[in-house]
């Protein structure tokens, strides 16, 4: 979808050589609705984003209380030189991103196949019923998620253990290998938020004209085949925007959950950013510090965002921007 | 499937039946599968802290103790959570719907010149944030801070939302009706009142929900930006009785009382997710019934 | 007309005696210059609360103390784990209150912003004599007090009988008599006694397999550190450092770590320390121990026994003293009453904002009298504590609730301000459980304890905020290689390698800066004094 070109738009002949100021005045001529349809959403976003901005200056300033988040010493890029030099900066980066993609290869897939699942359910109130259910787990608070699944996962006396005691196996400690922690994670927050996921494709899936099944069917198509053909083309947009948007946060892996999955035997594996700029902060109180890492993990995951968004430009049509 | 042989009259293949087979054994396993643990919390939220760790509790309840939901229901502060969380969900999502749709369908209109340059101002609010600090600083300066308003307007616009809506108006609104009805004279405004809004049902309904579900389990901007008791929304109070002493800082003079207060706490962090949840998985099937299939009248570029 | 006129005389005289007499007498608050009696100073302040606390206000100690010193206080609560996430918000956007109470502000908050609290000490000097008194009469804890620009600027506390050490060996003396043990004394000795609970039927309810020997938890604070005393060398210093005849040292890269782990080990390969043990988190811990049914756990490390078993079995077990390697050791235990379990630092501060430090001063002073002392730690006259005719002080605590819950609810207790002295302390009458649990350690511990000076090194040495901050990123980096150290070699047991790459590491992650700092403030600060 080439974004048409303002002065070929309505088929009049405009001279190529217009200025800058002419085209933008044109077009906002032409759609001042639109522009007004975007105002108030974007005057929110600079009083309540922009404006804030300049607090991301503490990144490069020694804190001062007295003299505000604006005034302390320039220091330019010492932060993050020291945490980039840090003893565990490896190790966090490590951690983040394998969690963070373990959870991105895991989980993507899964609501979408859930939704094609979803889909093909005929009668309305099972469907709704199934939808529900898998629903319901996205509400479930992170202390509480956690403590069950330390509970379930049990060699000895959870639904883990008992399990291996059925097969005749020995149970593993999945909480105390570092190497299956990302796997732990992932289907922990998969089982948690796959069916809220579905919601969106669900919704996709809804708009498709009704004929096209019809049509398929009387060419022959079986079930199976009208999913290929239908129903996955149907979702490629809403599927290729959402994975870039989930790219841009790599880097990103939530605190909590992670805090409370941690033990002495996964740490070499579980310690990420985020919990790691928790702990430092038990002991010191370091805005300008935390506020760097902060914004070094932000800068980051802006630029792999960047980059995903230019592969999706390049290949489908799809795109952020 | 008797339905559909009588509608059609064409025969089903056997590879239709195997299909048909495959999906009710997913779907059982995936009944099993979500429901089982969700089982294990309710069970959880009225069975003795002790028997539910040492997984006493995988099937039937034991130990069965009310003191969990007591708790909760004999803290009066609950139901002006309640009143406030209601206010708060209603009241923001309709602001937010109020700003983020007719936003997300100027992006989505392809002869709208400045849209990129749009979107990458609002993505880039994703990824850089000036702090709590700043922003708080902000808030406080309009004199929003510990009002009603501050949980519903400031950051009522989720950019997440706004891009997923963009992206479903490209690909729903068909450019013939566009065009068709711009011949006519139709209005940029009018198109999108008239038009395209009621085509999107399934994206208002699910942007909706996201932002009614966002709304509901709100409790940090309240912890930061609310003083006042009375305007205190659910998620705050319940986390006020869900006392989190667990292994947070290393300076915890432990006790026996400290560790009483785990022991209900681990009741009550199962008994919450119950008593606040419940709202929202009762909404659900509500909403869904707008993203039934062939809701939506025109047809979509497959 | 003479005699009336003299009788009026006496009578006026005797009043004056007794009411000028009352100022004086052993008991009550130190004598305050005059709180004027003009409206009530308004103040505002920020209270650190567990939640289970009453408001303040509901307090009748509290709401004597305001009416004596003429104040009236708006409190804001809030629970320690809200206030984590508020506390920056507040500091940074200057939104301050006049006061700061419940260890709010704490020792690297205060580095952080110390332009923001206003020095103490002219105001104690001249209109706080109940706090005056406590730092006269103790100069460790006006060292405790004092930060590096020689001023004072957060109010310390001392609390009253409380233990000096963290934590101890717990076990089952119930299961040691049904099977005709001793209390054991060395390792070896702990490790027939562990292995007798395994196999036999310990709690004696017919089945030999349902006891877990040992569960210790291996998170945090590392717990396992309280136990490398058994070599005789160092004690558990919180923060893994040790203090050992004036030479800091740290815990973790010791030999006597080693060999402590060589024996976890041990214990983990026979089945004697529950498997779980190096994942479990401190809910689960408890947990395991509060069967409803049976008790079912042996030994572990705690701090108190109820806290780790429940009120239900608290019975059956007992502290016992710090255990040695081998028979011929003098094992050794901490003494850490400084890690708040007497001694607090940077409770209350009065901030800049604050318009009448005057009045606020002598509002924290009353908290300091005796009588308010003992109440701010068990609750009010009638409620927590009462008093008697010989001037000793009952703790009351109903039957349906447990001690340390009770004074919880009624007072301010670990987040309150006291001086409970030491000549106090005699005259507190503790509830039964209190008093076993302080005999206990009388009698088993206090014998094998470091020496105070090697104790209090650590807690009274000062750093700078550049120190504070460097250390606390040593620290976090240092904490993450001995936790995950501990739990491999449990499991695996130390090898050579294993052992050399750990030191290794631990120097890269700074251990030898981490010792130098400390070394050197408690040089110049402590030794030298």
């Amino acid at each position: 979808m080439k974004s048409l070109d303002a002065t070929n738009y309505g088929g009049s002949i405009a001279p190529s050589r217009k200025t800058v100021l002419e085209k933008v005045l044109f077009s906002f001529k032409k759609h001042y609705q639109l522009y007004l349809m975007i105002l108030p959403a974007l005057i929110l976003l600079i009083i309540f984003y922009y404006v804030p901005i300049y607090g991301l200056q503490l990144a490069f300033r020694e804190y001062d209380p007295i003299k505000g988040l604006t005034g302390g010493t320039w220091v330019g890029l010492d932060y993050f030189k020291r945490f980039v030099t840090s003893f565990q900066f490896q190790e966090l980066i490590k951690n983040t991103l394998s969690i963070s993609v373990t959870s991105l290869v895991i989980g993507f897939p899964f609501p979408i196949m859930l939704a094609l699942i979803f889909n093909t359910i005929r009668k309305e109130s099972r469907k709704r019923t199934l939808q529900t259910i898998a629903y319901m787990p996205h509400f479930i608070s992170a202390v509480a998620l956690v403590g069950m699944v330390r509970v379930l996962l049990s060699p000895s006396t959870g639904l883990w253990g008992h399990l291996h005691v059925l097969l005749g196996l020995d149970a593993v400690n999945l909480l105390a290998e570092p190497s299956k922690f990302s796997w732990l994670y992932a289907f922990t927050n998969l089982w948690q938020n796959a069916g809220w996921n579905s919601i969106i494709y669900v919704a996709a899936l809804s708009g498709v004209d009704v004929a096209l099944y019809e049509a398929a069917k009387v060419d022959g198509a079986s079930r199976f085949q009208q999913m290929i053909h239908i129903d996955i083309p149907s979702l490629v947009p809403t599927i290729v925007i959402l994975l870039i948007l989930n790219s841009g946060f790599l880097l990103n892996v939530g605190f909590e959950t992670v805090f409370l999955m941690q033990t002495s035997a996964n740490l070499a594996a579980s310690e990420v950013i985020s919990t790691y700029t928790y702990k430092i902060g038990i002991k010191s109180n370091q805005l300008s510090y935390s506020t760097a890492i902060g914004l070094f993990n932000n800068a980051i995951n802006f630029v792999i965002l960047l980059i995903v968004n230019f592969i999706s430009r390049k290949l489908s049509d799809t795109s952020l921007f | 499937m008797r339905d559909k042989k009588r509608r059609t009259g064409i025969k089903n293949s056997t590879s239709d039946v195997v299909f048909n087979v495959i999906i009710i054994i997913i779907c059982v396993l995936l009944v099993i599968i979500f429901l089982y643990p969700l089982y294990f919390i309710l069970v959880a939220s009225f069975s003795s802290p002790a028997a539910v760790a040492k997984g006493q509790t995988l099937l039937l309840p034991k130990g069965i103790t009310m003191i969990g939901y007591n708790e909760i229901f004999s803290n009066k502060a609950i139901w002006i959570g309640y009143r406030n969380t209601i206010l708060y969900t209603f009241g923001g999502t309709f602001f937010s719907l109020l700003l983020t749709l007719p936003a997300a369908y100027a992006l989505s209109r392809n002869d709208f010149a400045p849209r990129s340059a749009f979107m990458l101002l609002f993505t880039f609010t994703i990824f850089f944030n000036g702090g709590l600090i700043p922003t708080y600083l902000t808030v406080k300066g309009l004199h929003l801070d510990n009002t009603i308003w501050v949980l519903m307007v400031p950051f009522c616009v989720n950019v997440f939302n706004l891009i997923i809506s963009r992206t479903f108006f490209q690909s729903s609104v068909p450019k013939e009706l566009l065009e068709a009805s711009q011949l006519d004279g139709c209005s940029d405004f009018r198109f999108f009142i008239q038009i395209a809004l009621p085509i999107s049902k399934a994206l208002v309904s699910v942007i909706g929900l996201y932002y009614m579900v966002g709304y509901w389990n709100e409790y940090f901007r309240a912890l930061i930006y609310i003083r006042n008791e009375n305007l205190r929304p659910l998620q705050l109070i319940i986390r006020e009785i869900l006392i989190q002493n667990q292994s947070f800082g290393s300076n915890q003079t432990f006790s026996s009382a400290d560790a009483t207060l785990a022991q209900k706490q681990e009741l009550l962090k199962y008994g919450v997710i119950v008593v606040s949840s419940l709202p929202m998985i009762i909404i659900f099937p509500f909403v869904q019934k707008y993203f039934e299939k062939g809701v939506m009248i025109g047809s979509i570029k497959g | 007309m003479r005699k009336k006129v003299s009788l009026l005389l006496a009578i006026v005289l005797i009043c004056s005696c007794l009411f000028g007499c009352s100022g004086s007498s052993s008991n009550s608050s130190g004598q305050q210059d005059n709180a004027p009696s003009e409206d009530p100073v308004k103040l505002s302040a920020i209270q650190l609360l567990t939640p289970v606390a009453k408001n303040p206000s509901e307090m009748p100690y509290i709401q004597q103390i305001c009416a004596d010193a003429n104040v009236e206080v708006d409190w804001t609560i809030y629970a320690q784990e809200n206030w984590l996430e508020q506390k920056n918000v507040i500091l940074a956007s200057n939104d301050l209150p006049d006061l700061f109470m419940g260890k709010a502000i704490g020792a690297s908050d205060f580095a952080a912003y110390s332009s923001f609290f206003v020095p103490l000490d002219d105001l104690i000097e001249e209109h706080a004599p109940n706090i005056k008194r406590m730092y006269d009469e103790n100069d460790e804890l006006k060292i405790f007090a004092t930060e590096l620009d020689g001023h004072i600027y957060g109010l310390t506390t001392r609390k009253g009988l409380r233990p000096d050490t963290w934590r101890k060996w717990c076990i089952n003396t119930t299961w040691l008599k049904n099977l005709g043990l001793s209390v054991p004394s060395t390792f070896d000795e702990l490790y027939d006694v562990l292995k007798a609970f395994k196999e036999e039927d310990a709690n004696g309810n017919g089945d030999p397999n349902d006891e877990f020997p040992m569960t210790i938890f291996y998170w945090m604070d590392l717990n396992i550190t309280a136990i490398v005393g058994a070599y005789g060398n160092y004690a558990e210093g919180m923060q893994l450092i040790a203090c050992k005849d004036g030479q800091f040292a740290f815990i973790p890269e010791q030999e006597d770590f080693r060999s402590l782990f060589t024996f976890m080990n041990k214990l983990y390969a026979d089945g004697l320390l529950h498997p779980e043990c190096v994942t479990m988190d401190y809910a689960t811990w408890t947990s395991i121990a509060r069967d409803p049914d049976n008790a079912t756990c042996g030994a572990s490390i705690v701090f108190a026994p109820n806290e780790w078993v429940g009120p239900q079995w608290e019975d059956q077990y007992e502290i016992i003293p710090q255990i040695a390697a081998e028979p011929g050791i003098d094992p050794v235990s901490s003494y850490l009453p400084y890690y708040t379990l007497t001694y607090d630092s940077h409770v209350a501060q009065i901030t800049t904002k604050c318009e009448n430090p005057e009045a606020a001063i002598r509002f924290l002073d009353l908290f300091y009298t005796e009588d308010n002392s003992v109440q701010g730690w068990f609750g009010s006259f009638g409620v927590g504590v009462e008093k008697d005719s010989d001037g000793n002080y009952k703790v009351i605590v109903p039957n349906e609730y447990d001690d340390d819950e009770w004074k919880r609810v009624n007072s301010l207790c670990d987040n309150g301000l006291y001086y409970i002295s030491e000549a106090i302390e005699e005259q507190i009458i503790p509830t039964a459980v209190n008093a076993k649990f302080l005999e206990d350690e009388e009698a088993k511990i206090k014998d094998s304890q470091i020496k105070p000076e090697d104790g209090n090194a650590y807690y009274l040495t000062k750093l700078t905020v550049e120190e504070t901050n460097e250390t606390a990123i040593i620290l976090t980096d240092l904490k993450n290689i001995v936790s995950v150290a501990m739990a491999e070699w449990t499991v695996n047991g130390v090898t050579d390698d294993s052992w050399n790459q750990y030191l290794q590491q631990l120097k890269t992650a700074g251990v030898d800066r981490y010792l130098e700092i400390y070394q050197k403030a408690y040089d110049t600060q402590v030794k030298n004094r």
